[in-house]
């Protein structure tokens, strides 16, 4: 047992050239991975500007006080930082997210060659030890790419925002600061017996580290997805639905048409000049609904307004508005269609229902009060309204529907509104608030 | 006794009023006084503020009822107007007149009843409520609820902010929230109830008041206030 290494040399720490190696490396991964803002040979300077930088600010950092240990890491996490976003074409927030992610994997990384070469290094040359490094570095890295690049896919724009980043930040300062904690309360009179396991330790949390940054990042992918998914639908649904309005109209004029020459030809063999007045009037009558078109001032709104229109009076619900369309003009069309479109699909399939076509009424209103505007989607219903806790569910079962609340939500909030319901005995009324300078959070 | 006006030139479209006037009144049990006029001009003739609500069509052929119900305004803030139209195009200048809704002719009765309940409620709402209390100072006074822009906890006592003055009163903003549930006021945080008739604007974490006071919204709060002010909006303002 005499020739077990002292502890001193077991505890001592990863050697500051290699730490930084790390780092650097960690950064090439994703540089490799995400998409660069220069050529090749842009990459290639600033990743190897980038290796003097990082070697330097470590051998500056070593020669620091142990109490100036972790600023001299932030100030490493700062490099690696510069070194992203000056490679990538990403935003400071994207570079922060890449660099946690970074940063676990170099702390992961190095940790891993120090625990192998603690544990072998009494029977290793050097030249082996070398080899070792490089070899453990290699397999990280290249395992590490392999992973990322699937989730981070090649080549692609991070779309990352304020939210995302908090997370891979207390995820990566949880990991360092979990590692390291085990590194620091082992020196204690317990550190001789439980030396070499402060270095699996560390590995192993470095690891959950960044498997845990790994899950974030796949939640978030498919979180987006999803929503693609989503607005897709929905843009297709409308298409559709501007496609069906125009067939129908160009049904109606082919059938007025026809009813029109056999109108002309009745005038024509009409001798009597009063039936003939009636039938004129009669004709003006019969043509008299074509000439109601939408005009509120917005011809995003016009036009579903109109698509909404038609599609209710299949149902026999009668559909009234006052609006003043140029209050919504901060809309984009995209989100205008999904909050009016859902909120008058919703309201008309639900006054649908009621059994008498008398009292299946929607009635929208949209006007300013202060500096607030207010859009209100109001209709007769029977008063049956689903819940799963405190949110209103569809009644219909298939797929694709019972979205159309949360849709309205999910745009409505990007600009700052908010939205309220209010189920009384007959009516049920949407209503959503905005700011009137509202602006779409990016 | 509710007294209603009717102001509309089309025979048919007073027929129709009329006739849903009657089934509310025998329906609901309430008791109209009705008085019908054929063109804004009659009743701006000789206009005295003893109406409870008009009912005003917009195109007439002499004075419009937009025009007409400008001048009413004048003299009568009081009395209730819904709009009875064919061309929903005029609703954005109805909020100047502060007029209760819209009714799109031909008027059916489900939404001639609903207009009917709306303006009941706002009928009994319009007796003045008012707040009696002793200020700081030993003074009593009588606040107008509705003139009551908000209050504010300072230490031990509460200040009022009203549209005209402030006033310091011994109490607390928790037995004022229970004095005044019910009357359109909510908690934007621990410390200020708003009334959220008077609340113009939001900017961030802040709400606007009437004069332009901003009050911060505390982050819990933020979702149920503004839910809040939505529903208040959504109900009193114009409708179709």
């Amino acid at each position: 047992m005499s020739d077990l290494p002292g502890v001193a040399d077991v505890i001592a720490d990863i050697p500051r050239h290699l730490t930084a190696i790390a780092e650097w490396g960690a950064c090439l991964v994703y540089i490799l991975i995400a998409r660069r803002r220069f050529g090749a040979i842009g990459t290639i300077l600033l990743a190897a500007a980038g290796l003097v930088v990082l070697v330097a600010t470590q051998w500056w950092a070593g020669t620091l006080p142990l109490s100036l240990w972790i600023p001299g890491m932030l100030v490493a996490a700062a490099v690696m930082f510069g070194l992203i976003l000056a490679s990538l074409e990403v935003n400071p927030v994207g570079a922060g997210y890449v660099t946690a992610r970074a940063f676990v994997l170099a702390e992961l990384t190095a940790s891993v060659y120090w625990q192998l070469d603690r544990f072998y290094a009494a029977d290793l040359e050097p030249v082996l030890q070398t080899v070792l490094w490089i070899a453990v570095y290699a397999v990280v890295f290249v395992l590490a790419w392999w992973v990322e690049r699937v989730t981070f896919g090649h080549g692609q724009v991070l779309r990352v925002g304020a939210r995302e980043l908090v997370g891979a930040l207390a995820i990566a300062a949880a990991t360092f600061a979990i590692s390291n904690l085990s590194f620091i309360t082992a020196n204690t009179p317990f550190s001789s017996r439980f030396g070499t396991e402060i270095f699996y330790i560390r590995t192993l949390v470095d690891l959950a580290g960044f498997i845990a940054l790994y899950v974030q990042h796949r939640v978030h992918n498919e979180a987006i997805v999803r929503r693609d998914a989503d607005a897709m639908l929905h843009l297709l649904r409308s298409q559709h639905e501007q496609y069906e309005l125009t067939r129908r109209s160009i049904d109606d004029v082919n059938r007025k048409y026809h009813d029109m020459k056999h109108h002309l030809d009745a005038l024509r063999a009409e001798q009597d000049a009063a039936a003939r007045g009636r039938m004129v009037d009669e004709l003006e009558d019969s043509i008299r609904g074509y000439g109601a078109v939408v005009h509120t001032g917005n011809h995003v709104l016009d036009a579903v307004l109109t698509a909404k229109r038609a599609y209710a009076a299949e149902h026999d619900v009668q559909v009234s508005y006052v609006a003043d369309g140029a209050l919504l003009e901060f809309l984009r069309p995209l989100d205008l269609t999904a909050i009016v479109g859902n909120a008058m699909d919703n309201a008309i399939e639900a006054a649908a229902r009621l059994a008498s076509p008398d009292v299946r009424l929607v009635r929208l209103a949209l006007f300013a009060q202060d500096d607030f505007v207010m859009l209100r989607v109001e209709n007769t219903f029977d008063g049956v309204v689903d819940r799963e806790g405190e949110r209103i569910v569809s009644r219909k079962r298939d797929e694709g529907h019972g979205y159309g609340l949360r849709n309205i939500e999910t745009a409505a909030t990007a600009y700052g509104g908010t939205v309220s319901i209010d189920d009384g005995t007959e009516w049920f009324s949407l209503r959503l608030l905005f700011p009137r300078d509202a602006r779409r959070a990016p | 006794m509710i007294r209603v006006g009717v102001i509309e030139d089309d025979p048919h479209s007073i027929d129709r009023l009329l006739s849903h006037l009657d089934r509310f009144q025998r329906e609901h049990g309430d008791r109209f006084h009705v008085g019908a006029f054929r063109d804004g001009a009659d009743i701006i003739a000789d206009y005295r503020p003893d109406w409870d609500v008009l009912f005003l069509d917009i195109q007439m052929p002499s004075v419009d009822g937009m025009t007409a119900a400008r001048r009413i305004r004048q003299v009568d803030s009081e009395v209730i107007i819904v709009f009875v139209t064919s061309s929903p195009h005029y609703a954005v200048s109805g909020y100047e007149v502060d007029a209760l809704s819209y009714l799109l002719k031909p008027v059916t009765f489900a939404s001639f009843e609903q207009e009917m309940r709306r303006v009941l409620v706002r009928l009994q709402q319009r007796t003045r409520r008012e707040l009696l209390f002793t200020a700081v100072d030993g003074a009593h006074h009588r606040v107008a609820v509705s003139d009551i822009l908000y209050i504010e906890s300072v230490k031990h006592r509460i200040e009022v902010h009203t549209l005209d003055a402030d006033y310091g009163v011994v109490s607390t903003i928790k037995a004022m929230e229970a004095e005044l549930a019910g009357d359109g006021f909510m908690r934007c945080n621990s410390g200020l109830l708003v009334n959220l008739r008077h609340v113009t604007g939001t900017e961030g974490n802040d709400c606007r008041v009437r004069g332009g006071t901003k009050l911060p919204i505390s982050r819990p709060r933020k979702k149920e206030f503004l839910s809040a002010l939505a529903a208040h909006i959504g109900a009193r303002g114009i409708s179709v």
